[in-house]
């Protein structure tokens, strides 16, 4: 165990699998000379070369398609969009074809690339920078959508993630970069994709989260704590595939379930997992499920806006209260 | 329009049980349609509709006993609804048209375009106004025990049913049999050390029910007891002309003076003609019925006599002989032995002196008769001793009802009654 930030994490989880595995390089916009915008690829130029840390142009849409090309004919992409914000402008290359391609090619042909980078909001960048949009990557038959929360998550989530021979959308946080915690130093050390933590037990609701409101709810559930309210709190991890499992668990403990995101609330990953826990766990619900997330609107420039249209603690704790009416 | 009984599936059969209703009030039936699940005492199996029509009224719980030939249910029309007095009461039936509004209520910002379910128009059958409001929990819980959800008031949102108005009402009902399947809701059970071997028995239903009311009324009603001796001599020589050239089947007995002598002195003292209701306040009745506790192998039942204010001795002892036939054949009809407002307990024939009896509720009290020993008492002033047949009887009281004086005062005019018997013929 030694202990770290999430981006050196990050680093280590890279630095691991290129040893590992000579097929396994990294792409994107200032990854290699300039050390990665957030230092999560710092030194790995040095390490490995420019053959294995590619310097791309500003073109999302390149970037993409040159990770999927080198996917299907056996390489291993860890391919970075500085935000997800940009991958936008790769949308046609991520949907119609590394997710599509297996399907399409019958199974032939693979497409074992990783996307990764930073997504959600930063501070103040704005309507156009500051998204989320994991539910539309979780939406399309294909992906594995993946989100790590605390540092560990980051190092074992990103290997298990290159080793999986499916395109793997990897969603980190900006604000989760300099989030140190304690990570495993052995080398095989990995997370099954799919699986949910319970980093919190409790019995009397159940929080479900991810990424940075993960965070949030661990800080409503000490507050509740003192009003003698009991929460279960679940990391996620991976949004496709759901822990389905993990989390009927808890609701068979809990009766109750209140989902926390930083995304948009209308037609989002919270509406997706609500659904499910009505469909098979009607018959453990005690009470209606309760959705924190983003407001529906582009996100604010303006300081007090910007905090305004996100999650807080405050929220999560008033949420859960009503749970309990 | 038809009546759907307790159906006698077996030789030794006398009672079944409802354990669950597989239609709803208000749902269509077809012609040999399964409609209820019942357990005798060899099987379970499924009650089937005869008629085809609608399941108007459902009659008896789920987990309640009956004899069979009950009335368990009507089909009929959709829209008939047989009024009935029913045993069980409290049928709290939340009858809200509105619709929760249970979107969106997060604390955010209000550019989500969502609205709240109006007042839409529901396509469903005509039990859409029975329809009650429940958590999933709440009614698989219910489900699991056979409980009626309209029995129970919720306290959630809206008045909606949850988990812990379930439970809430669990602690105060019978719990006829254990759940069906392993409960996914894990509650640990209760065990009882036994330390002294024996054999272990299940109660019957009825045992079980026995249990239940003697139990709620004990806990819940502040007894108090008070005896009086009744000189039987007048009383006994009185029947005896009365029943001279009656038939064996026609003959008025003491317990028949004993029923018609409790109506008398209930008119005179209607205090006791009462009932403590749950809200606290005091009902007094205007008519009489009297609940005549009878023996029957699996247990007791108390059948009433109806209106006994309006009825002759010769009339309450007829009824009284039918209703006890019945009893002991099992086939009293729930309408039979319930809304008494008065009841009586003899034990005389088994030779008991006194005893004290449990209030049957809602009734104000109880009397208990025990046996008519002829004894020697002291007569008149002078010290001269004669042979009386005494009788003593024991009234247990509701004490939030009436008062040590009130049910004296019921006790002197019962005695006087009786050693007057001539009045009861009036």
């Amino acid at each position: 165990m030694a202990r770290m930030r999430y981006n050196q994490a990050l680093r280590l989880a890279l630095a691991e699998e290129m040893e590992r595995d000579p097929n396994v390089f990294i792409c994107g916009e200032d990854v290699g000379q300039y050390q990665g915008t957030y230092r999560v690829t710092e030194g790995l130029f040095q390490r490995f070369g420019p053959r294995r840390v590619l310097d791309t142009p500003i073109s999302e849409i390149g970037i993409a398609g040159l990770a999927t090309g080198a996917a299907m004919v056996g390489l291993r992409p860890v391919a970075e969009f500085m935000t997800w914000s940009f991958a936008l402008e790769a949308m046609d290359q991520l949907v119609n074809h590394a997710a599509k391609i297996t399907y399409m090619s019958s199974g032939r042909i693979h497409c074992p690339v990783v996307f990764r980078g930073p997504a959600g909001v930063g501070t103040q960048l704005s309507a156009q920078h500051s998204q989320s949009l994991e539910s539309w990557y979780a939406h399309t038959p294909g992906f594995k959508v993946v989100v790590p929360s605390t540092p560990a998550d980051a190092k074992g989530l990103l290997k298990a993630a290159i080793r999986d021979d499916n395109p793997v959308i990897f969603m980190e946080h900006a604000s989760l970069y300099g989030l140190a915690g304690e990570v495993p130093e052995d080398p095989d050390f990995t997370i099954p994709l799919g699986v949910a933590s319970v980093v919190r037990e409790g019995s009397d609701v159940t929080l479900i989260s991810y990424l940075r409101c993960l965070h949030l709810c661990l800080k409503a559930a000490e507050i509740l704590e003192k009003d003698n309210i009991s929460c279960e709190v679940i990391d996620l991890r991976t949004l496709v595939p759901l822990d389905m499992d993990t989390l009927l668990r808890s609701i068979k403990k809990t009766h109750r379930a209140v989902v926390v995101h930083d995304e948009w609330r209308n037609v989002s990953i919270s509406a997706e997992i609500a659904a499910r826990l009505y469909e098979q766990g009607y018959d453990e619900l005690d009470a209606p499920i309760e959705r924190v997330a983003g407001a529906d609107v582009p996100m604010p420039y303006a300081r007090n806006l910007e905090r305004a249209a996100i999650p807080n603690e405050n929220e999560i704790v008033a949420a859960v209260r009503r749970t309990l009416a | 329009m038809a009546e759907v009984r307790m159906p006698k599936m077996g030789d030794g059969m006398e009672e079944g049980t409802i354990i669950a209703w597989l239609k709803k009030e208000g749902e269509p039936v077809a012609k040999g349609e399964a409609i209820a699940e019942i357990e005798t005492d060899k099987a379970r199996v499924p009650l089937e509709s005869y008629e085809e029509g609608v399941l108007t009224k459902i009659l008896v719980q789920p987990g309640e006993t009956v004899p069979i030939g009950t009335v368990v249910a009507i089909v009929g029309e959709p829209a008939a609804q047989k009024t009935d007095s029913q045993r069980s009461n409290g049928a709290t039936v939340t009858s809200s048209t509105e619709e929760s509004k249970n979107l969106l209520s997060s604390a955010q910002t209000p550019i989500n375009t969502s609205t709240p379910l109006s007042q839409a128009t529901r396509t469903t059958s005509a039990s859409s106004e029975e329809r009650v409001r429940a958590s999933g929990l709440a009614r698989s819980i219910a489900k699991q025990y056979g409980i009626d959800l309209h029995q129970i008031k919720g306290t959630g949102p809206n008045g909606r049913i949850v988990e812990r108005d379930v439970r809430a009402f669990l602690q105060t009902q019978t719990k006829p049999t254990a759940p069906a399947t392993a409960p996914t809701v894990e509650r640990a059970p209760e065990t009882v050390p036994t330390t002294v071997p024996g054999q272990e028995i299940q109660p019957s239903r009825m045992r079980r029910a026995i249990a239940e009311r003697t139990r709620k009324s004990k806990q819940n009603i502040p007894h108090f007891y008070v005896t009086m001796v009744i000189e039987m001599d007048r009383a006994r020589t009185l029947l005896q002309e009365l029943n001279a050239d009656a038939s064996d089947g026609n003959k008025i007995t003491i317990n028949d003076l004993i029923v018609k002598a409790c109506a008398i002195a209930l008119t005179r003292v209607p205090e006791v003609n009462a009932s403590w209701t749950d809200n606290n306040t005091i009902v007094r009745h205007e008519a009489i019925h009297i609940g005549i506790a009878v023996g029957i192998e699996e247990g007791l039942i108390v059948p009433v006599v109806r209106d006994c204010q309006a009825k002759t001795l010769r009339q309450i002892s007829a009824e009284a002989k039918q209703l006890i036939a019945k009893a002991r054949s099992g086939q009293l009809k729930p309408e039979e032995y319930s809304g008494s407002t008065f009841s009586i307990s003899n034990l005389g024939m088994m030779g008991v002196d006194e005893f004290t009896a449990i209030i049957n509720p809602p009734d104000a009290a109880i009397l208990a008769v025990g046996g008519i020993f002829r004894e020697p008492v002291v007569v008149g002033d002078s010290d001269e001793i004669a042979i009386r047949a005494r009788m003593k009887v024991t009234l247990s009281a509701d004490h939030r009802v009436l008062d040590g004086v009130v049910a004296a005062r019921f006790l002197q005019e019962l005695k006087r009654v009786l050693e007057a018997p001539l009045s009861l013929l009036s």
